[in-house]
């Protein structure tokens, strides 16, 4: 058995290494999630259960400025399927 | 194929939507394509005052791609022959 | 006659004369031919080619009156394409055109120097073949002249397929929008016998002009078909720049002849219209005096007077100017033109209108005619608004016939462009793209889900319901039985099961004893209180003990020794096995950890060769079927290489944590050891399980587990309780218990000791996943033990000696006495409330216990009297506290109340005691 990870040919790989493993979510519209990755296919489809969601709301004059206030709204889904075309990234979560 | 086999197995069951648009929708999952469109039956929007002129509506087929999530019971899924069927995909696809 | 002006001596009469003998022979010369005067060229000439004579001048059949001069000379099976165009030539009065053509034109047959130009203008040789109805041959023609005039395309097809003699006649004008209703009356006339010469004249009249119009259309087609590049196969010299001069000159040719002719056929028209209003108009004229006369004859009897009837001559007049300037080309053409015809009218190129007009009013004359004149006044306007009626209805439906063809011939425009063969071949692609090797790859999830829900309820599993599924739910499913949802609650109840069990035997045993023991224990709880511990267990002990002990207390401890050498001795051979030779030689390497992302893949290389496994054995393993010795082989392969890639026989000192270990930290890791524990063979099981005892404090979960000794609820602790569950669940229950069910007292007791051999048995006992362990080991021997006991003889289990049992009780009163000063420290909830500081003490849920409380219940269920009296003491305390707290209803929540009356009574039962026994 070779020590060194076997079998990682393309970034998917890497996303299987986190079957069963929590994950980390980026997705489009200031969205994080983090959940234990239960499947995904091609289309970084996701389905992952004990997700907690973090929205980033940016309030304030002209959003996006710096004076303008981040609002953080969290919630909890036992199990969610994220549709693909809003994933920007799937991470493992940082180890401390 | 992998989310629209998983899909199949809960029809019938309540889910719900969340759509790009931040409307959710909970209704029964009468039927998924291999788009991932969905037809659901019995629907309740979230926010009704948001909302209003959804009220009147019972049923609805949703076009796949406007689907942001799709929050699924937790108890219709099998946790360990769904990662199983995501391994089997994944390590199909790299031979293919 | 007179040839050059001079007198022939009227040499003709004479020959005459000579021939019907009536010659005088005398007094005349007599003339020899072939003599003096006769120059021979009589017999120059040559007299044969007579045999088309018939043909040529129609002379086939009896001639009568009704002798058709417009009809064609050409049979009936030409092409209607060939007939056209001859007929165009010939209505061109330009005969002479093929003589001018190229030379490939004039081939000896006809068909092809005619159908050439088809041939250019629909650019296949297979289009001029008749077909069917309103066939695709002509598209490209009927789109090219449609624009010109849009019901040209309509004639065109309809005239081929019907061929009554007078359609025979229409046929050179097949062009014509007017066939329809030309054919309408000269048709009815046609059917009576003979014709008059009105009716002739009328009918060369409207060929007139129709062939005015032909040149025009035939112009445009010449010019078309120049502009195509003909087709060079049908074409060798097509190309080349002689034979566009020619054509070209043909065509300047063809146009001022047409012109020309144009011209004198517009005069000719307008001569023939002319005539024709004159007499209309006078019709009308008549007829509006009639009129006017009879209104006055009514207003005034005494008749019209001058004044009136100069009015009325000026009106008709003035309608006839009207009329007259109507009639131009210029003029408003809608006066004539029905109504609803109006709109399709306004899109016919001038000419057509104008002719349809005029054949209208021919028609009209024509009708008139046939009828007699009319005699009454109302007679005639009731057979002008009948023939009027008729025209209109006639435009109508060639309107609708119109519109019906275009849109049939729009709508067939793409018929059988693919051929059947096309239209499978398609099926089959798309079938193809449906169908997979593996039917239950693609559907693999929802499939095998269908399968166990079918299974959870009872069903039989459906009949082959998709193409091939062949009997396997096995595929990574883990162990039979170990359903999804019913996973958690069958793992409690499999805890609760053996709790019962040892509760059950206990209470075997306490009864064969007599009651003597059991009545030794009565009033314990509440009354034990002045009681050294010391004391009374030993005087049980050394009544009641069946051991060989009872012989002297001074051998005890020589026994002790002995079995410690025992135990010690097993526990060696174990380790042994785990460490292998390897350890002996020193040859080992010593290497970190495996990194985090090293043991992912390694864990996922490993559930794909699980997942081959899954494959193989869902085959028929057994020896008849055909291939079977390969694939055992295979699975043989891929076991072992399952049984590598857990290293679990590297050294145990290898890397802290041990490589095996370290497979076990993440959650996919635990997830993965049942079922990888279940297809390893079983010595290879037992040396896992070995190294998983062994190194048990690496742990993940085991060195963590203090994190669980906390209210707070962070995402640490939250990770923790998930995996130590975890673990719980697929490592110990579902695993270690399957291991353990083939183990042996005396393996177990090897067990024991290398836990105890690594001095943190305490610590051990006070993380939850070394609870749930030491209890599973207690259970298993007390269960070994028991049913050795009582079912002698029939017991299918290896025997069991009485040195193994002494070998694994002292073993078990070494652990007992290592543990006896901790135990309220195995409880979770203890530790916290130590932990925490002050008044604002939360309180615990009883949960956190229950592990605790099972493993007491096994060791009272397993310990001595003296050592259950040392159990009862210890926890006397927290046994009254849950006691009184219950019944006192200090506790609110009616669940923990229960809660903690079970868990109470899950260890007083093991004493053969109760709750209820406690007085309050």
């Amino acid at each position: 058995m070779d020590p060194a990870a076997p079998g990682i040919q393309e970034p998917f790989d890497l996303i299987r290494l986190s079957l069963s493993e929590r994950v980390f979510v980026k997705l489009r519209g200031d969205r994080e999630l983090t959940g234990v990755l239960h499947a995904y296919d091609g289309h970084m489809n996701l389905i992952l259960s004990e997700v907690e969601e973090t929205i980033l709301i940016v309030e304030g004059p002209d959003s996006g400025k710096a004076n303008g206030t981040v609002n953080v709204a969290k919630r909890k889904m036992e199990m969610l399927f994220v549709r693909g075309d809003g994933v920007i990234l799937v991470a493992p979560p940082s180890r401390t | 194929m992998l989310i629209f086999s998983v899909f199949k197995t809960l029809t019938d069951q309540r889910v719900t939507v969340e759509l790009k648009n931040d409307l959710s929708i909970t209704g029964t999952l009468k039927s998924v394509d291999q788009f991932l469109n969905i037809r659901l039956d019995g629907i309740k929007v979230l926010d009704e005052q948001r909302y209003p002129h959804m009220m009147a509506v019972r049923n609805c087929f949703i076009r796949g791609s406007v689907v942001r999530y799709v929050q699924i019971p937790k108890e219709h899924v099998d946790v360990q022959l769904l990662e199983d069927a995501t391994r089997r995909e994944a390590a199909n696809t790299v031979k293919r | 006659m007179s040839f050059f002006g001079f007198e022939q001596n009227d040499l003709e009469r004479e020959k005459q004369q000579f021939i019907s003998g009536q010659v005088k022979e005398d007094g005349l010369a007599e003339y020899t031919w072939g003599e003096d005067s006769y120059d021979g060229l009589g017999d120059a000439l040559q007299e044969g080619g007579d045999d088309l004579n018939d043909e040529t001048f129609g002379g086939v059949g009896e001639v009568g009156k009704d002798f058709d001069f417009t009809r064609q000379v050409l049979s009936d099976n030409v092409p209607a394409e060939l007939r056209r165009t001859t007929a165009v030539q010939q209505s061109n009065g330009f005969p002479q055109e093929r003589s001018l053509s190229p030379p490939q034109k004039q081939a000896p047959s006809s068909y092809t120097s005619s159908s050439l130009q088809s041939l250019w203008d629909s650019k296949s040789p297979f289009s001029v073949l008749p077909r069917g109805f309103a066939s695709t041959s002509r598209v490209d023609d009927h789109h090219v002249r449609a624009a010109a005039s849009p019901d040209l395309l309509s004639h065109s097809q309809s005239a081929y397929p019907t061929f009554s003699p007078f359609a025979d006649m229409a046929a050179p004008v097949t062009h014509s929008p007017a066939l329809s209703q030309e054919s309408i009356f000269p048709r009815a006339s046609s059917q009576m016998e003979g014709r008059t010469l009105q009716e002739i004249e009328a009918e060369m009249r409207a060929s007139a002009v129709r062939s005015r119009e032909a040149p025009q259309l035939r112009q445009q087609q010449l010019l078309q078909a120049q502009a195509r590049t003909p087709p060079p196969r049908l074409h060798p010299h097509a190309q080349s720049p002689r034979f566009h001069q020619l054509q070209q000159h043909i065509l300047i040719q063809q146009q001022q002849q047409q012109k020309q002719q144009q011209q004198q056929l517009q005069d000719l028209q307008e001569q023939l219209r002319a005539e024709e209003l004159e007499r209309q108009l006078r019709a009308q004229q008549i007829s509006q005096l009639q009129q006017q006369q009879l209104l006055l004859r009514r207003q005034s009897p005494s008749g019209p007077t001058l004044a009136e009837i100069q009015a009325a001559q000026h009106l008709a007049q003035l309608q006839q100017e009207q009329r007259r300037r109507q009639r131009s080309p210029a003029a408003d053409q809608r006066y004539h033109v029905p109504q609803p015809l109006q709109e399709s009218a306004q899109f016919l190129p001038q000419n057509i209108q104008m002719q349809q007009r005029l054949l209208a009013e021919l028609a009209q004359a024509e009708f008139i005619r046939e009828y007699g004149t009319p005699q009454t006044q109302e007679e005639q306007e009731a057979l002008r608004a009948e023939a009027v009626r008729k025209i209109m209805e006639a435009e109508r439906m060639e309107e609708k016939r119109r519109r019906k063809a275009a849109k049939i011939a729009h709508m067939s425009r793409y018929n059988d462009l693919m051929t059947q063969s096309d239209k499978d071949f398609i099926t089959r692609i798309q079938v193809s793209q449906l169908v997979t090797q593996d039917p239950y790859l693609e559907d693999w999830y929802c499939q095998t889900w269908n399968q166990i829900i079918r299974a959870k309820q009872g069903l039989q599993p459906e009949e082959q319901r998709v193409l091939t599924f062949d009997s396997g739910v096995g595929v990574g499913l883990g162990i039979p039985g170990q359903r999804p949802s019913g996973r958690k609650l069958s793992a409690v109840q499999r805890m609760e099961a053996q709790v019962e069990r040892i509760v059950n035997n206990a209470r075997q045993r306490e009864k064969e004893k007599g009651l003597q023991s059991l009545s030794s224990l009565q009033g314990a709880l509440g009354k034990t209180a002045g009681r050294s511990y010391k004391a009374a267990p030993r005087q049980l002990l050394q009544v009641d003990s069946p051991r060989p002990a009872a012989n002297g207390d001074h051998s005890e401890d020589e026994y002790k020794t002995d079995f410690e050498v025992h135990a010690a001795k097993e526990a060696a051979k174990l380790r042994k096995g785990v460490l292998g030779e390897m350890h002996d030689e020193h040859n080992f390497v010593r290497r970190d950890p495996l990194t985090h992302l090293e043991v992912l893949a390694i864990i996922e290389h490993l559930y794909d060769l699980v997942l081959q496994l899954g494959a193989i054995e869902r085959y028929d393993l057994s020896e008849d079927v055909e291939g079977a010795n390969e694939r055992r082989e295979q699975r043989k392969r891929l076991v072992d290489s399952l049984y590598e890639g857990l290293r679990a026989n590297l050294p145990i000192e290898t890397s802290n944590p041990h490589p095996f270990i370290s497979l076990l930290g993440p959650m996919k890791g635990k997830v993965l050891f049942p079922r990888v524990a279940h297809v390893l063979e079983e010595d290879q099981l037992l040396i896992v399980l070995t190294l998983l005892i062994t190194c048990l404090t690496q742990l993940d979960v085991v060195a963590g587990a203090h994190l669980l000794d906390s209210m707070e609820d962070t995402p640490e602790r939250r990770d923790m309780e998930r995996q130590t569950n975890a673990f719980q669940h697929y490592v110990l229950i579902v695993s270690v218990l399957h291991a353990l069910q083939k183990v042996t007292l005396r393996e177990l007791t090897g067990i024991l000791r290398l836990l105890r051999d690594q001095g943190q048995i305490v610590t051990i006992a006070r993380t939850k996943p070394g609870l749930d362990l030491l209890f599973l080991l207690l259970s298993r021997a007390d269960l070994l033990i028991h049913t050795h006991t009582y079912d002698l003889g029939a017991d299918s289990t290896p025997q069991l000696s009485m040195e193994d049992v002494e070998v694994w009780q002292s073993e078990f009163d070494l652990m007992f006495s290592a543990l006896h000063p901790h135990l309220t420290e195995l409880f979770p909830s203890e530790r916290i409330l130590r932990a925490q500081s002050g008044g604002s003490a939360q309180i615990p849920p009883e949960h956190m216990d229950t592990a605790a409380w099972q493993f007491l219940a096994s060791v009272g269920a397993m310990a001595s009297l003296p050592q259950q009296q040392m159990l009862v003491t210890a926890l006397r305390e927290k046994v009254l506290d849950l006691v009184i707290g219950v019944k006192k209803g200090w506790v609110a929540d009616s669940e923990e109340r229960d809660m903690k009356t079970k868990n109470v009574n899950t260890f007083l039962h093991a004493l053969k005691l109760d709750s209820s026994q406690i007085a309050v």
